[in-house]
């Protein structure tokens, strides 16, 4: 027996670990706002550098998902705002004001991005909107040969064409889309069914169609042809293309409540119109996005819910009369959406110089002979030739995809991860999306102080919603890196067998000494770390 | 090189003089100067030790405990409540056979609050298996923590230096502070056979099953019977270094004493004073010094007793209910040894209050009238 007590063999086999019957490891939960942004972007990633004042690198991480910041940050319907974890402790990151500081610091800054030498591979992209913009500019980034076709005179499809410029300045619309065509042989006033047609493409490897969806939706009314009754998209892109439209003093009656009726209601205001909108169902079944229907609000337009016109007459003094029904709503239909019913003998009229019509888009299916929907709603390629066929891809609005901007966006770069994977040959693998999101109750707030936005607001530099450099590393300030490192020391410091290592960008446990006590997991302030449970040996 | 220092800074000069590795110590009156000494000296670089700062004496003896099993040589300090915060450490350092050595300046244990002087903190640790040393001037501070080094790792068992606060720790005395190279050959670097060692990991006092653990128990005790052994020696190897010599007993005309006092640390300095003034007036009295409570010294008494001799212990100390502690510890012993003397208990001092020359001289009035209780505690300057 030795003096004192101690084993007298070596005790490596018997680590401390031993004991253990769960084991620390990342969550891999991500972060809401990377969670819900469909274009994918690493938004917890580029927070994380404006934190450290590092916004070259936080415009180079954030251009290779989205090329088109200074427009998302201006224009995106921001998810990624909806579910941040600050919302139920003080207010939501203005994660958007950040987005577009960096978009606008690209600009101002002229970034370029570093473009390898042409190969042989050549690429058309039809369709200069966000999705063939994305595709255009990532196959080129990719070293592709892109030539990109559009039937307008100016790239940038909805963007240009489409959303007003009040809501989307076009000399930074047009900055940024310099940046991201840098490269692509751009071909203006080029319309694929009329101008060229697919078998003029077949010189390329591969097809990118991007043709979007503006073809306004018949109201199926009688009067609908009547001079003064207009789609309201046209109307945007006469207004768009710089063209004088003159509405001063008219009444103007807008049907349909998305994004399209607030703009198209939004820009006939601001023509000098008395506007009216006239949604069949009420503000809560509206399909445009809240945002948006707040800022229509807060205007001097006229709402009328539950209303639909019956038919539309031409009074002998030119005006035309809108007869419209009073709905109610009914029992939801298979969408979930509540049907609307006609309330008998209610109808009344409005009278109006102009009626725009707003409920809806469908793609431009004269883009190809023979070209028609599936039951799916995806469009039937059968017609095609096979040749064609065998390299073409779709993307954008054309497609069965939720309509916003960065949908198109995240569609366009996909596109482009899959051109050039059928280019080299080799199967496309998307890569897989964590099922999970950091919520609330995943996040340690007792680590975090609580932050007085609106003291802060007062550093916008006029635009909405703008934020300073300053203002924007102040916001980036507050994230709470849900669900993601950042390397705060904390599960270091905590751990009593001094199992948490350092590595770099973060740590790991060192599972012989680990005993599973979980104090790591339950300190982590942004709930990244977690315990997995079995016992490992 | 002498110096002229105070108790509490001599202990500094003694810790850096013996090459400690590892300090950890939480301040408290009266030993906060020995404690920020050495942080300053650790701070500079003077001295090249690891100076850990903790939130308790609690701490600073676990920390120690985690330093002293890696093999270095350790060294902390306390007083009173600190000392008692410790405790379940105490037990645990010596149950692990870890040489540390710990100053513990004596102060009074509250309630009621009290800062000043009497050893009742480090006597009521007598049974944690530290040995206890107590000392009556600086210079025998300084020797003593150099000496306890050697003893506790040579028998692996923790040891206690006490003086007492205030009359011994902040009273400046000249002491002469042997060179380093001295220190260094009397007190070569620690050797420990089992150390806490990443490559060769062992288990450290880890739960002992009933078959083994009063083995480890039986160890330390044989460790405790083989201490004065180890002790003496060392003194003897320290005088040769030095020109300096200590016992563990040291008589004051004891040999031919009618009345033998028996007392520790700066009250044995009062009866050594008052022995000299009463030897010129002729009385027989005389003085044994006790410089350990454990292990307890009866050799070093029993050598200087002579038949007749009445014996008055000197606690500045009190277990409640039965008295004081050397004098309980001396009866025991010396009934053990078959010795037939009356141990007479005096208890006075206590929360420093002064034990004086008077005092002293009526207890021995008190012996020679048989005024004394032989059965129970004389107070020393009460006020009933």
């Amino acid at each position: 027996m030795p003096e004192l007590p101690v084993s007298q063999a070596r005790m490596s086999w018997n680590k401390t670990g031993s004991w253990r019957s769960s084991t620390p490891g990342h969550r891999g939960k991500l972060p809401p706002c990377n969670f819900n942004c469909p274009a994918a972007e690493d938004i917890r990633g580029y927070l994380d550098l404006m934190k450290k004042g590092k916004v070259a690198e936080a415009f180079e991480l954030l251009t290779q998902k989205n090329p088109l910041p200074a427009v998302c940050g201006r224009v995106c319907y921001h998810p990624c705002q909806t579910d941040c974890n600050r919302h139920s402790f003080d207010t939501e990151l203005q994660i958007r004001s950040v987005e577009m500081l960096i978009g606008d610091w690209g600009i101002q800054h002229k970034r370029r991005v570093r473009l390898p030498e042409i190969g042989a591979e050549k690429v058309a992209v039809v369709g200069a909107g966000p999705a063939g913009l994305a595709a255009a500019h990532y196959l080129r980034r990719g070293g592709v040969n892109v030539v990109m076709y559009d039937e307008n005179h100016h790239p940038g499809g909805i963007l240009h064409y489409g959303i007003p410029a009040y809501r989307l300045d076009k000399e930074i619309l047009q900055a940024e889309l310099k940046r991201v065509l840098d490269g692509v042989d751009f071909k203006a006033n080029m319309r694929l069914g009329s101008d060229f047609d697919l078998g003029t493409l077949d010189e390329f490897d591969a097809l990118f169609i991007a043709t979007g969806a503006h073809v306004s939706k018949s109201m199926r009314i009688d009067g609908e042809e009547l001079a003064g009754v207009e789609s309201g998209l046209d109307f945007l892109k006469r207004v768009n293309s710089g063209q004088r439209v003159r509405l001063d003093g008219k009444q103007v009656v807008v049907i349909g409540g998305g994004n399209t009726a607030c703009d198209v209601a939004r820009s006939a205001y601001r023509l000098g119109a008395s506007v009216t909108v006239a949604y069949r169902r009420t503000e809560n079944e509206m399909p445009a996005f809240a945002e948006e229907v707040e800022q229509l609000k807060a205007e001097p337009i006229e709402l009328e819910f539950l209303v639909a016109p019956a038919r539309i007459q031409q009074e002998t003094d030119g005006h035309l009369k809108v007869t419209c029904h009073r709905m109610e709503l009914g029992e939801p239909d298979a969408d979930g959406r509540r049907r609307t019913v006609v309330i008998d003998g209610a109808d009344f009229t409005m009278i109006a110089d102009v009626v725009f019509a707003a409920i809806g888009e469908d793609p431009d299916l004269d883009i190809a002979p023979g070209l028609t929907y599936a039951s799916d709603g995806t469009l039937d390629l059968s017609q095609i030739d096979q040749r064609i066929r065998d390299k073409l891809f779709l993307g954008g609005d054309i497609l069965p995809n939720p309509r916003t901007v960065p949908h198109a966006v995240a569609s366009g770069r996909i596109a482009a991860e899959q051109i050039s994977a059928f280019l080299k040959g080799v199967p496309y693998e998307r890569p897989e999306k964590p099922a999970e999101m950091a919520g609330p109750e995943d996040i340690n707030f007792s680590y975090f102080a609580r932050i007085n936005y609106a003291k802060r607001a007062a550093s916008s530099n006029g635009t909405d919603g703008a934020l300073d450099e300053a203002g924007a590393i102040d916001e980036a300030n507050r994230c709470l890196s849900c669900g993601v490192c950042f390397e705060c020391d904390t599960c270091y410091n905590y751990c009593p067998d001094l199992a948490i290592v350092r590595t770099p960008g973060g740590y790991k446990a060192n599972l012989d000494y680990c005993k599973g006590c979980g104090i790591c997991a339950r300190e982590c302030p942004s709930g990244t770390l977690g315990m997995k449970g079995g016992k490992v040996a | 090189m002498k110096r002229v220092m105070s108790g509490n800074e001599t202990v500094s000069q003694a810790v850096k003089l013996s090459r400690v590795q590892v300090i950890s110590a939480y301040p408290i009156t009266p030993q906060t100067s020995i404690s920020e000494k050495l942080s300053e000296i650790c701070g500079s670089g003077e001295m090249d030790a690891k100076f850990v700062k903790v939130e308790s004496e609690h701490s600073a003896m676990a920390t120690l405990i985690g330093a002293s099993s890696t093999g270095v040589r350790t060294f902390t300090a306390t007083s009173s409540q600190g000392l008692a915060l410790m405790q379940e450490l105490l037990f645990w350092v010596s149950g692990a056979r870890l040489p540390v050595v710990m100053v513990n300046v004596n102060r009074a244990m509250a309630a009621p609050w009290t800062i000043w002087c009497d050893q009742t903190d480090s006597v009521s640790q007598r049974d944690t298996g530290w040995l206890q040393f107590y000392c009556w001037s600086n210079q025998e501070i300084l020797d003593s923590v150099i000496c306890a080094f050697r003893i506790a790792e040579e028998l692996l068992i923790p040891c206690m230096v006490c003086h007492d606060g205030f009359f011994i720790s902040h009273t400046h005395e000249v002491i002469d502070i042997p060179e380093q190279n001295q220190v260094d050959a009397f007190l070569p670097p620690r050797k420990a056979e089992y150390k806490l060692d990443t490559a060769n990991p062992r288990t450290f006092s880890g739960g002992t099953m009933p078959s083994m653990f009063m083995e480890f128990r039986y160890k330390v005790q044989a460790a405790f019977e083989r201490a004065q052994g180890v002790i003496d020696q060392t003194y003897k190897q320290f005088a040769q270094t030095f020109g300096r010599d200590y016992r563990a007993v040291e008589p004051y005309y004891a040999d031919d004493a009618e009345i033998l006092l028996i007392a520790s640390g700066s009250a044995a300095s009062t009866v050594y004073h008052t022995v000299r003034q009463m030897r010129e007036s002729g009385r027989k009295v005389g003085l044994l010094r006790m410089r350990q409570l454990r292990p307890l010294p009866v050799e070093g008494v029993l050598k200087h007793l002579t038949d007749g001799a009445a014996l008055a212990v000197i606690d500045r100390n009190l277990s409640p209910g039965t008295g004081g502690v050397f004098a309980q510890e001396l009866r025991a012993a010396l009934h053990r040894k078959g010795s037939d003397h009356r141990v007479h208990e005096f208890v006075g001092g206590l929360g420093g209050r002064d034990i004086t020359a008077a005092d002293i001289e009526k207890i021995c009035d008190d012996l020679d009238n048989k005024t004394a209780d032989p059965a129970g505690i004389n107070w020393v300057g009460l006020n009933r």
